[in-house]
C-alpha cells in the first residue's frame, strides 16, 4: 500500500496551491484596490516626511495661494498647505475607519452569533433590535448620538459605530443559522463540548470569510460618513485636518479657490473606491459559485 | 447484564402540518458487551431513537412526552444540560453517517481527538498528543503520527470515518451509537470499518447499538436486533432467530424483499402501499394498511409487546 504525500511544504508553495489566492492574484480591480490601499497607508505611516508643511502652520503671507511648485496643492484661507493637511488627514481617515469597522465586528459578530446560535426568544430580541437600529438612516442616528455625547473624533467613532453594526450581526446570524445544522456541529455537541466551545471552535471560522468582505466593504462608508460628520461641523474640530472638515473650510471657497475643497474630496474618492475595489474582489474569490477567469 | 434500557419513549415533532409521532412508545434493552442492530426503513425513528438516547433532537420542535432512558441506572431524561454533557463522548458516544462532513473542516484530525480526550481526561499535552496517536493506530491508520497532522480533506471517506471513530472512542465509552457508519462508504472499505468497529468493541467491551437500514450489515455484526416500523419496534430477538423465524408480518416481508444467495428466490415479495404520514398515523397497529394478515382487532387497537420466550419479542396481534 502507498501512502500519499504527506510531507510539509513550505508557505509559499502551499499558497500559490491556494484556489482563493488563485483567484484573488487574477482579479485587477482588487489589486489596483490593494495596491492604493498600501499606498495609503504608507502615506499616513510617513506623513511627517512627506508633508512639507505641518498641518497647522499658518503663513498669512500666503493666503489662498493657488496650486503650484511650492504649494502643491495650494493654500487655504489661513495660508496653510493644503497638501500637508490632505496626507495629514489620510491618518484621521484610516484611523477612524478602521477603528469603526473593528467595533462594528465585535458587535454584529458577538450579536449575531448569540442569536443565530440559541434561536428562540434570544434571536427574536437581538434580531429586533438589529431590524431597528437598522431601520433609522444611519446619518441621522448619529447626529443624534452626537448631539446627545458632545462633537469630536472619538464621539464620530462611537456614533458610526453604534449605527453600522446591524449587517455584521445579520450576516454572523444568517450564516451561523446554516452552520449550526451541520454534522460536524452535532458530532461536536455529541463528545460533549459546551455551547461556548461549539461557538468558537466549530462557528467562528466560518463565519470568518462574509465579515471580512464586509468588513472591507463597510470602510468606505465609515471613511464617507466621518466626512459627513465632520463637514457638518460635528466631527474633528478645528485645525484638525480631517478630510470632510477641510472640505468645509473651503467651501465659501469655491468660487475663489476651488482647490481648497477639491483635493480633499478627490481624495476619499479615491480612498473609497479603492476600498469597494478590493471588497468586491474579495467578495469573488470567497463565493464558491463564481469562477474568475 | 443491562446497560441501557429504553422505556416507553414517546417523541412527537410539532410541525407545520401539525404533530408527528415520530416514536410511539419505544422500549428497547441493551445489554453490557452486545451489538444490537436497529433496522428500518427511512423515516421510521430509528435515528431519532439513537439521537434521543444523547437528546442531541432539536427542542423545539422535537419533545419528548412520555418514557424514560435508562442508562447503568440513571433516568437521563432526568439530566441536566450539564450532567448530559460529561455522558457525551465520555460514557455514549455517538458517529454518524457521512464521515466527510462529520469532522471539523478546520482543524486537523489530531486535534480534534486531542479535544475529545481533553474535554473528558485532561493529562497534559504529551501524553495526550500520544493517545491521539494511540487512538489513530487503534483504527488502522497507517503512519498515525503524521496523519494526525493532515486535515480532514486530507483524508479518503474510509479514513474519516475510522478517524470519527477514534475521536469518539478515545475516551472508552461504554455505549457506541453508530447511525449508519457504513452508508456512505463502498463495499469493501464499509468490511473495514466494521470490523474497527468489531474488534475496538472485543477491546473496550463496550455495547453498540448500530442503526442501519442494511441487513446484510445486521447479519455479518449484530447479536440482537430490532425492527422499527413507523415509529414502534415491531420485533426484537436475536439475529438467527430473526432471521430463521421472523414473525411479525411487517418483518416477513422485509426479509422476503432482500435477494440472498443461500435460497432459491424466484421472486423478491413486495410490501403493498407505503409509510403512513406520521402526522396521521393508522389507528390500532400502524402497519394495518399494508398488512396481509390484518384482522378486525389491528384496526382498532395498538398491539402490545409479547414475549415469545428467549427474548422474542413481537408486536402484533396474530400471536395474542
Amino acid at each position: 500500500m502507498t501512502t500519499p504525500e504527506t510531507k510539509p511544504t513550505s508557505f509559499w508553495v502551499r499558497l500559490q496551491a491556494n484556489r482563493s489566492w488563485r483567484k484573488f492574484i487574477r482579479h485587477k480591480p482588487a489589486l489596483f484596490g490593494l495596491a492604493i490601499i498600501i499606498l495609503l497607508i504608507l502615506i499616513a505611516a510617513f506623513a511627517p516626511a512627506i508633508a512639507p508643511f505641518g498641518y497647522e502652520t499658518q503663513d498669512f503671507s500666503s493666503i489662498r495661494l493657488e496650486p503650484g511648485a511650492n504649494h502643491l496643492f495650494g493654500t487655504d484661507k489661513f495660508g496653510r498647505d493644503v497638501f500637508s493637511r490632505v496626507v495629514y488627514g489620510s491618518r484621521i481617515a484610516l484611523m477612524v475607519a478602521s477603528l469603526v469597522v473593528v467595533i462594528e465586528l465585535v458587535i454584529g459578530v458577538i450579536l449575531g452569533m448569540l442569536a443565530g446560535y440559541f434561536g428562540g426568544w434570544v434571536d427574536s430580541l437581538i434580531s429586533g433590535f438589529t431590524d431597528m437600529v437598522w431601520a433609522f438612516p444611519p446619518l441621522i442616528l448619529a447626529l443624534g448620538f452626537i448631539s446627545a455625547i458632545g462633537a469630536g473624533l472619538v464621539n464620530v467613532v462611537v456614533a458610526i459605530a453604534i449605527t453600522g453594526w446591524a449587517p455584521f450581526a445579520r450576516i454572523t446570524r444568517a450564516k451561523v443559522l446554516s452552520m449550526k445544522e451541520r454534522e460536524f456541529v452535532e458530532a461536536g455537541v455529541a463528545i460533549g463540548e459546551t455551547d461556548f466551545n461549539i461557538l468558537i471552535r466549530y462557528l467562528l471560522p466560518t463565519i470568518l470569510a462574509p465579515n471580512l468582505v464586509l468588513a472591507t466593504l463597510t470602510i468606505p462608508a465609515a471613511i464617507l460618513m466621518t466626512s459627513a460628520l465632520s463637514f457638518l461641523g460635528f466631527g474633528a474640530q478645528p485645525p484638525s485636518p480631517d478630510w470632510g472638515a477641510i472640505l468645509n473650510e473651503g467651501r465659501e471657497f469655491l468660487r475663489d479657490a476651488w482647490w481648497i475643497s477639491t483635493f480633499p474630496g478627490v481624495a476619499i474618492l479615491i480612498t473609497t473606491l479603492a476600498f469597494n475595489f478590493l471588497g468586491d474582489g474579495l467578495r469573488d474569490v470567497f463565493d464558491p459559485k463564481q469562477t474568475v477567469k | 447484564m443491562t446497560l441501557l434500557e429504553i422505556k416507553n419513549l414517546h417523541l412527537q415533532f410539532n410541525s407545520d402540518e401539525g404533530l408527528a409521532l415520530v416514536l410511539d412508545g419505544i422500549n428497547l434493552k441493551v445489554q453490557k458487551g452486545e451489538t444490537l442492530g436497529l433496522v428500518g426503513e427511512s423515516g421510521c425513528g430509528k435515528s431519532v431513537t439513537g439521537m434521543s438516547i444523547l437528546q442531541l433532537v432539536p427542542t423545539p420542535p422535537g419533545e419528548i412526552t412520555q418514557g424514560e432512558i435508562i442508562f447503568d441506572g440513571e433516568n437521563l431524561l432526568g439530566k441536566s444540560t450539564k450532567e448530559m454533557r460529561e455522558i457525551r463522548g465520555r460514557k455514549i458516544a455517538m458517529i454518524f453517517q457521512d464521515p466527510m462532513v462529520s469532522l471539523n473542516p478546520v482543524y486537523t484530525i489530531g486535534n480534534q481527538i486531542a479535544e475529545a480526550i481533553d474535554l473528558h481526561q485532561p493529562k497534559g499535552i504529551s501524553s495526550t498528543w500520544e493517545g491521539v496517536v494511540d487512538s489513530l493506530a487503534s483504527v488502522q491508520i497507517a503512519d498515525p503520527a503524521s496523519r494526525a497532522h493532515n486535515y480532514p480533506h486530507q483524508f479518503s471517506g474510509g479514513m474519516c470515518q475510522r478517524g470519527m471513530i477514534a475521536m469518539m472512542l478515545s475516551c472508552r465509552p461504554s455505549l457506541l451509537i453508530a447511525d449508519e457508519p457504513t452508508t456512505a462508504l463502498d463495499v469493501t472499505v464499509q468490511a473495514q470499518v466494521l470490523k474497527v468497529m468489531a474488534d475496538l468493541q472485543k477491546e473496550l467491551g463496550m455495547a453498540v447499538i448500530l442503526i442501519t437500514h442494511n441487513i446484510g450489515v445486521v447479519a455479518e455484526t449484530c447479536d440482537r436486533v430490532a425492527v422499527m416500523y413507523a415509529g414502534n419496534i415491531v420485533e426484537t430477538a436475536d439475529v438467527e432467530t430473526l432471521f430463521e423465524n421472523p414473525q411479525h408480518p411487517y418483518t416477513r416481508g422485509l426479509l422476503g424483499s432482500i435477494p440472498r444467495a443461500d435460497r432459491d428466490m424466484n421472486e423478491l415479495t413486495i410490501i403493498e402501499g407505503s409509510v403512513p404520514n406520521l402526522t396521521k398515523p393508522p389507528q390500532g397497529c400502524r402497519f394495518h394498511p399494508r398488512c396481509k394478515e390484518a384482522m378486525d382487532i389491528c384496526r382498532q387497537t395498538k398491539p402490545t409487546d409479547l414475549d415469545l420466550g428467549d427474548g422474542h419479542i413481537v408486536a402484533c396481534h396474530l400471536y395474542g
